[in-house]
């Protein structure tokens, strides 16, 4: 029987992987995988007591579609694994881990998937979407955020990994959300302080699934039906609640909050949100 | 939370600086602390320095003592919640890497009411007209963050792999050099190493000329060692000092294969100072951290 275990291996060093193949990119849409990993030429990293399971991966499925990117996730995090579990925390936090996987076992996937922009996020760029890498700053975008956003495997498996761990919420509903709604990811899914804490995220996506409404449109929303003509973009909604949970919580320390607490919290986030408004409104009439 | 000696409450808070219980401070300090890595265990045997009257509350757990567990560069977050100010924390390290931060805070349990159970004894008077209830959960008190540094990343600063630590058995100016962990262990006197350690209280240029010192004096000498180590055998990186002075020749267009003997202080102090700001920052945490007597 063939063993589809393989080891699992990063590349050591990252910053200077995209300057080696940035004059080649032709080579990503011709699917030359060997030629490109000859040209990146890098040093592995290989690790002990993790390892990666292919056998999974003929079930991706080659698109960025909502469906099709929760499939995908669960495939990719599952088939990750150290011996006693989930792929760890620290690992996963390896942009040259993820660059790594892009160029070998996943290559074909990666390379599918960008030939077929449905959707916009995420950025779908090669030094990006392979790389992680920052055009402006000329380098590889270690920060939490862009763990989240960047390179498309890395952003698939820790959206299953954060939406596994809310506690009342389906694993695929959360994923569908955070897929679906580009504000709430980029204003709240995306910050480390929000995303990494399992009981604050499970609070805050429950309150964006059930507290707030679905149907705003590109003109804003009419949020507050008492406050007639007073309309606000989801994304501005979303970055002044973003805010105000961020002042909150500079005084209380929300780990210690369960997801129903954080819940409550923000539900009391919305109430001063909304009675601010008012007030300016009425102030503004 | 993030922390600031600067932060404004605007309710009394007790901490390491301010006034607002009077001469009251809070402080907190991890005497020991060990990283299992086989097991993936960190154990840290945390002190609080607290008033009394705090330490009757935290008693009667009215507030409570948090301690959180966090790091950077994975997004982690741990906690523990205890009533004694003196405890053992354990903590799982398996989802930490590099640098990791314990901060502690007093936290309230229950609604307290300053003139109630938090007397006005305690307070400073400009807070005595306040009407004001702390809240379940609210902050009542933070100490300043204590940084430790586990394994480094593998592309961290240089002077990330190196553990600076004093050694009854090493003589005055003598270095001692230990390659066989995954990180370099520089043995030095206790008082050598004393004297680096007033790096702590140094600032602007004072500082950076210590430092200067310190690179030049120690690091340099050490890093030098350690490429002869590496040049004579290097098959495997599965050490982190290995592996990360293997990225930093990639990063300069050294051959890490062919390292020749005359090259070797050359190289040193190009690796040193390739990424010297960034070294001198994370060797300043190295040394406040490190240090504790070390004798087998």
């Amino acid at each position: 029987m063939m063993n589809n275990k393989n080891e699992l291996i990063q590349f050591v060093n990252e910053n200077d992987l995209y300057k080696r193949i940035k004059n080649h990119l032709k080579d990503y849409k011709n699917f030359e995988r060997e030629k490109i990993l000859k040209r990146l030429d890098g040093k592995t990293f290989k690790y002990e007591n993790s390892t990666i399971n292919i056998s999974q991966f003929t079930n991706l499925i080659p698109s960025n579609s909502i469906d099709a990117e929760v499939n995908n996730s669960k495939i990719i995090y599952e088939s990750l694994m150290t011996e006693d579990g989930e792929l760890k925390r620290y690992i996963a936090s390896y942009n040259s881990l993820w660059t790594y996987l892009a160029h070998t076992h996943l290559f074909d996937f990666m390379v599918s998937i960008k030939n077929q922009r449905k959707r916009k996020v995420p950025m779908q760029d090669i030094p990006k979407f392979f790389f992680s890498y920052s055009e402006v700053k000329k380098k590889v975008d270690n920060s939490s955020r862009a763990l989240i956003r960047n390179n498309y495997l890395s952003y698939l498996w820790w959206s299953y990994r954060i939406a596994l761990k809310c506690e009342k919420l389906d694993t695929n509903t959360v994923l569908e959300w955070i897929f679906t709604d580009e504000d709430f990811s980029g204003t709240l899914f995306e910050r480390p302080s929000i995303s990494h804490i399992d009981s604050v995220f499970g609070g805050v996506v429950r309150f964006a699934i059930y507290e707030i409404p679905h149907d705003w449109s590109n003109k804003g929303y009419e949020l507050f039906d008492k406050i007639e003509g007073n309309k606000i973009t989801k994304r501005d909604f979303y970055r002044d609640f973003a805010k105000r949970l961020n002042a909150k919580g500079g005084f209380i320390n929300f780990e210690l909050l369960s997801e129903d607490e954080m819940l409550q919290e923000c539900k009391e986030i919305k109430e001063t949100m909304m009675l601010n408004y008012k007030i300016h409104h009425t102030k503004t009439d | 939370m993030i922390y600031s000696e600067l932060k404004s409450f605007g309710y009394p808070v007790i901490n390491p600086f301010g006034d607002d219980f009077l001469d009251h401070k809070f402080t907190s300090n991890i005497e020991e602390l060990d990283h299992d890595e086989e097991n993936g265990e960190l154990t840290a045997k945390i002190y609080h320095t607290v008033p009394n009257f705090i330490k009757t509350l935290a008693k009667n757990k009215k507030v409570k003592f948090l301690t959180v567990l966090r790091c950077n560069f994975t997004s982690f977050e741990t906690h523990r919640i205890y009533y004694e100010s003196d405890q053992t924390l354990s903590f799982s390290s398996k989802d930490c890497s590099g640098k990791i931060s314990i901060d502690s805070y007093i936290v309230c349990n229950e609604v307290l009411k300053i003139g109630k159970e938090i007397e006005k004894k305690y307070i400073n008077k400009f807070y005595h007209s306040l009407d004001k209830s702390y809240k379940k959960n609210t902050l009542i008190g933070f100490s300043e963050p204590l940084q430790f540094s586990l394994e480094p990343e593998l592309n961290a600063p240089i002077s990330s792999i190196f553990e600076i630590i004093d050694k009854k058995s090493v003589e005055k100016g003598c270095l001692v050099y230990d390659f066989s962990e995954n990180l370099i262990r520089i043995y030095l006197h206790k008082d050598d190493l004393g004297i680096y350690k007033r790096i702590e209280n140094t600032f602007g240029n004072e500082r950076k000329a210590h430092l200067d010192i310190l690179t030049s004096v120690v690091l340099i000498p050490a890093l030098s060692a350690a490429l002869f180590a590496y040049s004579k055998e290097h098959d495997s990186n599965s050490l982190t000092w290995k592996s990360t002075l293997y990225a930093k020749l990639k990063e300069l267009n050294m051959d890490p294969d062919h390292i020749q003997p005359e090259d070797i202080n050359t190289l040193a102090n190009k690796i040193i100072y390739s990424d010297k700001d960034k070294s001198l920052t994370q060797l300043l945490n190295s040394i406040k951290f490190l240090g504790a007597e070390y004798d087998e």
